[in-house]
């Protein structure tokens, strides 16, 4: 740890730092007086350029919570955020973030949608039909460039939200149980498409699941939070080499792994 | 097998009615509502003329150019100011709650109930009528507008903020997209309700209009004119309906609730 911060000064800054980071929500009961919950204590965690890092945890453990305060979508209570070390109030391009509900704007078409961030970035014309035409093409929906939201399926509609995402070329990219809605198929399908993209364009993503087997599929390395408050009780580098095989010995002796180091309390809180 | 026109459905029940009308009316010996056949000469000769010769043979057009311009004055004026002013109480919680609570004590009175203050204010005319339709339709215009900007999806505004958007843009770039479905439908209600106004406000003695043409055929006994006045008048309201939801078919196509 101490090695690492000697090397600090030098080296580019991580991706995403996030330091000491605290959220108590405030809420008053009937007979007035003020009751704080502790959703998030002493959050620490360091995303590298071009990381893939999942944030798995109870529904309740403050993952959601988490991603939002990095969004900006949140305050803290305490703490900081850096994006690229620049320290980030409010939501910015920088951070791109995919919803669970996909979040399209419905009366704007798909080609649209994805041309959206670099519209309002005023970038030239040709650039954005440019880039709308590649990450179109990346997430396997040019033929559906004038379709409008309402006529896609869920999995099309995450795509198209993925690639808007990509277009507006953010530092990091969050994901907030992005396949969650999703049906199993569609979802394993996703998860691949997902890591191709990923493997292509190293963007930096940070990525939050309840599923264990998703999170040791994708992540370089797992972030386990535990509830109540939301703290980080272990990180894992997910030692297995790619392209996975959910079917593996390896594959499996990690996602044992990682299921032992989680407290079994913390099992029964998902159920 | 060709695929019948969808509006053919919407045929069989007034023929029927009118059959029940027509019925009803034969097999008593004296009535005071005329046939439908009496009915229809007396609008064809409101609308061309030819057949009675009287004061009101031949003036349809008059009348109804009378009432439509009142009906989209009032209402346009109406869109004019809910709109804009909905937008703005939608937005601004601080705002809405100087003007909320005056809105809401407003609203309950009946529009017929500011007739006299109307007749005060702006006389016996068609201003009157005009004003009168101002108030009815401006309600349901601010209150579907104020509801479609305060309910617009929190995530819509956050994938916007995190894409890029400038704050003062959102209002423009997402608010407004997706409050048009519900501004919309109180468009809609509103115009409709112009036309129930009208009549009301075409009462207060004025020369010209359908509302007027009612009150007078009333006022000679000549039942089978009014009736021929409500014809028209619901002709004219439902044209006018087909035309606002025209409108919002092009405007909404990409909303799948818009499709009515």
């Amino acid at each position: 740890m101490l090695a690492r911060e000697a090397e600090v000064a030098e080296a580019p800054p991580p991706a995403l730092a996030v330091r000491a980071l605290e959220k108590t929500y405030v809420s008053r009961t009937r007979d007035g007086t003020t009751v704080e919950t502790a959703a998030l204590r002493g959050i620490d965690l360091t995303v590298e350029p071009g990381e893939f890092v999942c944030i798995i945890g109870a529904s309740g453990c403050g993952k959601s919570t988490l991603l939002r305060i990095i969004a900006g979508f949140e305050t803290a209570t305490s703490g900081a955020v850096d994006v690229a070390g620049v320290s980030v109030a409010g939501p910015g391009r920088d951070r791109g973030m995919v919803f669970q509900d996909y979040a399209l704007f419905p009366w704007l078409s798909v080609a649209q949608n994805v041309a959206y961030g670099p519209t309002q970035a005023r970038r030239p014309k040709a650039e954005i039909a440019e880039r709308v035409a590649h990450y179109l093409a990346m997430v396997g929906l040019r033929d559906f460039a004038d379709r409008y939201p309402h006529e896609l399926s869920g999995g099309m509609k995450q795509r198209v939200a993925i690639a808007r995402v990509l277009a507006n070329d953010p530092a990091v990219i969050l994901m907030d149980e992005p396949f969650g809605a999703l049906d199993a198929l569609t979802r394993s399908a996703l998860q691949k498409r997902l890591l191709d993209i990923w493997t292509t364009d190293r963007k930096t993503i940070l990525f939050v699941t309840h599923s264990v087997e998703e999170a040791v599929y994708l992540a370089d390395r797992v972030v386990v939070l535990s509830p109540h408050p939301g703290r980080i009780a272990l990180q894992m580098r997910v030692d297995v080499s790619r392209p996975r095989d959910v079917a593996s010995i390896p594959f499996n002796r990690a996602k044992r792994l990682l299921l032992d180091a989680i407290a079994p309390d913390a099992h029964a809180e998902d159920m | 097998m060709p695929r019948l026109p969808r509006w053919l459905l919407a045929l069989p029940l007034p023929i029927v009615l009118v059959g029940l009308w027509q019925f009803a009316v034969a097999r008593s010996t004296f009535s005071l509502i005329p046939p439908p056949s009496t009915v229809a000469l007396t609008a064809w000769d409101f609308a061309f003329g030819g057949i009675y010769d009287y004061a009101y043979s031949h003036t349809l057009l008059g009348h109804a150019l009378a009432s439509i311009s009142r009906v989209f004055s009032g209402f346009l004026l109406a869109a004019i100011v809910a709109v804009p002013l909905g937008i703005v109480l939608g937005r601004s919680a601080v705002l809405a709650r100087f003007v909320d609570p005056t809105l809401q004590f407003l609203r309950p009175v009946p529009v017929t109930a500011w007739l006299p203050l109307a007749m005060i204010l702006f006389g016996v005319g068609p201003k009157a009528a005009v004003a009168l339709i101002f108030i009815g339709t401006f309600f349901p215009i601010l209150i579907n507008t104020v509801d479609g900007v305060k309910y617009v999806e929190p995530r819509l505004i956050e994938a916007a903020e995190m894409l890029g958007t400038a704050r003062t843009a959102i209002l423009t770039k997402i608010v407004m997209p997706a409050a048009l479905p519900s501004i919309f439908t109180g468009l809609r209600i509103s115009l409709g309700f112009a036309w129930v106004l009208v009549v009301v406000g075409e009462m207060t003695g004025v020369p010209q209009g359908l509302g007027a043409a009612i009150m007078d055929a009333r006022n000679l006994s000549r039942t089978d004119l009014v009736i021929a006045g409500m014809f028209f008048i619901g002709i004219l309201g439902f044209t006018s309906d087909r035309i606002v939801v025209a409108i919002g078919r092009r405007a909404l196509w990409w909303n799948p609730n818009a499709r009515a």
